[in-house]
């Protein structure tokens, strides 16, 4: 079995635990290209279970990591979703007919 | 003229020198490759130096002059390019462990154009590993070491192109090619107190490129003026059957009015009070050839959330080979070791959410800032960050006003970033332009006025050797 698919078997439980999981834990700014003060990696006390249950599936891919390197993986996970939550606040942030841009170009 | 003073000369006078025979493209080309040679590490700002093909096209550009067939404005002039591009000859690291044998047998169609044009390429510059997607916060991010700007090298020349910016800002290349996705543009030509210039997206075919986010990443010059970045993007404009993105735009243009220009609301708030005097003393000098309209406020985001949900998706896509291989582990940044992690462990609905939301977002900018042929604001609310002081414990107090960055790169806008003053230890502080989309040469007319006025784009640093890896 190759290590993708691995994972997404092993990962398909902790991902649906993940996604009815209401309450988020304390997170840090997604990683992000931009130089910026804001912290984009920091280990938090609190997480999910979920995000860290997810994190625990990273293993599969680099067995070498640390438990507090899974907590720091697990916090930017629940960093993930609280920018998710953000940009769809309480899901009414966007109709039904708001379409994505499917192919982004800037118009002329 | 000293070597010195050659060194630090704006690309088309270099350009000119060579078309009139006052020096020629191997005289320039050697000293740009011993001064590669003599600094380069010392600012961590080279990969790989490319003498054979350098030396070959300099050479091949000096018979052309002496055949009377000089190709354009930067026919014979030497430049370097961030070490994402393929260039035959020299590997192309991605500034990443990882990669630092990978090696393309093809050169990418910015190195092509270029080279079309008679440009010669000097050297592959250092950059933040992958271009900073896996979430760095300190310096030390890349295989080559922290970049350093050469106006003080205890102080980070900002990133992800930081060797081209420190390249130009050190009179190592007479110009370079860097790239953005969300800043690594416009952050280290503020750093090193050069003119950057972010186009368009679409403006610039990225083929050969490293891809991080394959809906915002643009190619773009660093130079010494906004002259050269003008010229330069003149030259790599344009559309690229291997790059679907890329078109042929016309350039916009300002003619017979005076620019007017909007001035961000709260632009320079907690800001270090070097960069407020600076950029008020901007202002005054916009004053004098623009109409300058104040507090003009960007709409209500998302910005940041929105650009990271998309970003995330594309991120984890773009280098899943990476993360699934547990190689990761090899990065230079502890952070960027574990944030490939976090960006796989995103969610699709989020993505496609993000892309809902761009399409609202980027009607709102458009809306907003369309009466203006530029927002201006500073570059950054600080000066360069001290290496070895990561980011967000460098400068608490100051976190500056609004991000420009995530909406004007959402919205695939134009930036230019200039030079304008100098602030604590004697660092260069920056001001920024945002454009209307195709607008490039209205910013590059506005920027080149504002360098007409003042000297801030003609400074350099005094620079030291240290030796290799030091």
């Amino acid at each position: 079995m190759t290590s993708r698919k691995r994972f997404v078997t092993a990962a398909a439980a902790s991902v649906s635990v993940l996604l009815a999981t209401p309450a988020l834990g304390q997170t840090t700014a997604a990683p992000s290209p931009i130089p910026s003060p804001s912290p984009s990696v920091k280990p938090v006390s609190k997480v999910s279970e979920s995000a860290r249950a997810l994190a625990l599936q990273m293993r599969t891919f680099d067995p070498a990591l640390t438990d507090r390197d899974i907590e720091t993986i697990a916090a930017g996970i629940d960093g993930n979703l609280k920018v998710g939550k953000a940009i769809n606040r309480k899901g009414r942030a966007l109709k039904n007919w708001d379409e994505p841009v499917t192919r982004f170009e800037v118009k002329r | 003229m000293t070597s010195e003073e050659i060194a630090f000369t704006e690309a088309v006078a270099l350009g000119r020198m060579i078309a009139r025979r006052k020096i020629s493209s191997l005289e320039l080309t050697d000293l740009y490759l011993a001064r590669l040679e003599k600094y380069g590490s010392t600012y961590g700002a080279v990969v790989t130096i490319m003498h054979d093909r350098a030396r070959r096209e300099a050479k091949e550009a000096d018979t052309e002059v002496a055949a009377g067939r000089a190709r354009g404005p930067l026919h014979g002039v030497p430049y370097g390019v961030k070490d994402l591009l393929a260039a035959i000859g020299a590997p192309t690291t991605w500034g990443a462990a990882p990669y630092r044998d990978q090696v393309f047998d093809y050169d990418a169609s910015v190195v092509k154009k270029l080279r079309a044009a008679g440009a010669v390429l000097l050297a592959k510059l250092a950059m933040v590993e992958l271009a900073g997607g896996f979430g760095y916060n300190d310096a030390d991010a890349s295989f080559t070491g922290p970049g350093r700007t050469p106006w003080n090298r205890e102080f980070w020349s900002g990133g992800s192109s930081s060797g081209p910016a420190t390249g130009v800002a050190a009179g190592l290349v007479g110009f370079a090619i860097g790239s953005e996705t969300n800043g690594s543009i416009m952050n280290p030509s503020g750093a090193c107190g050069v003119t950057g210039l972010r186009p368009t997206y679409g403006r610039v075919s990225r083929h050969g490129a490293m891809a991080l986010m394959w809906t915002s990443d643009k190619l773009g010059p660093i130079c010494r003026s906004a002259r050269d970045a003008e010229t330069v993007l003149s030259v790599i404009a344009g559309s690229d059957s291997n790059d679907a993105t890329s078109v042929d735009a016309p350039f916009l243009t300002i003619r017979n009015r005076r620019p007017k220009i909007g001035v961000l609301r709260h632009g320079a708030i907690k800001s270090q009070p070097a960069v407020v005097k600076n950029f008020e003393a901007s202002l005054a000098v916009l004053g004098e050839y623009c109409d300058v309209v104040a507090d003009v406020a960007l709409p209500d985001g998302p910005y940041g959330d929105v650009f990271g949900a998309i970003f995330n998706g594309e991120c984890a896509a773009a280098f899943r080979d990476l993360i699934e291989s547990g190689r990761s582990r090899e990065l230079q940044s502890k952070d960027d070791r574990l944030g490939g992690y976090q960006v796989y462990g995103s969610l699709a609905v989020d993505y496609v959410d993000g892309m809902r939301q761009r399409a609202i977002l980027n009607q709102r900018v458009a809306h907003a800032f369309d009466p203006y042929d530029a927002i201006v604001y500073p570059n950054s609310s600080t000066v360069a960050v001290p290496v070895g002081v990561p980011f967000d414990k460098a400068y608490p107090q100051y976190p500056g006003g609004p991000d420009m960055g995530s909406p004007g790169n959402l919205a695939g806008l134009p930036s230019v970033g200039v030079p304008n003053g100098f602030g604590n230890h004697h660092l260069p502080t920056g001001l920024a332009f945002m454009g209307r989309a195709w607008g490039e040469f209205q910013l590059t007319q506005i920027a080149k006025a504002y360098q007409s006025r003042t000297s801030f784009h003609t400074q350099h640093p005094t620079l030291i050797e240290t030796g290799r890896g030091s």
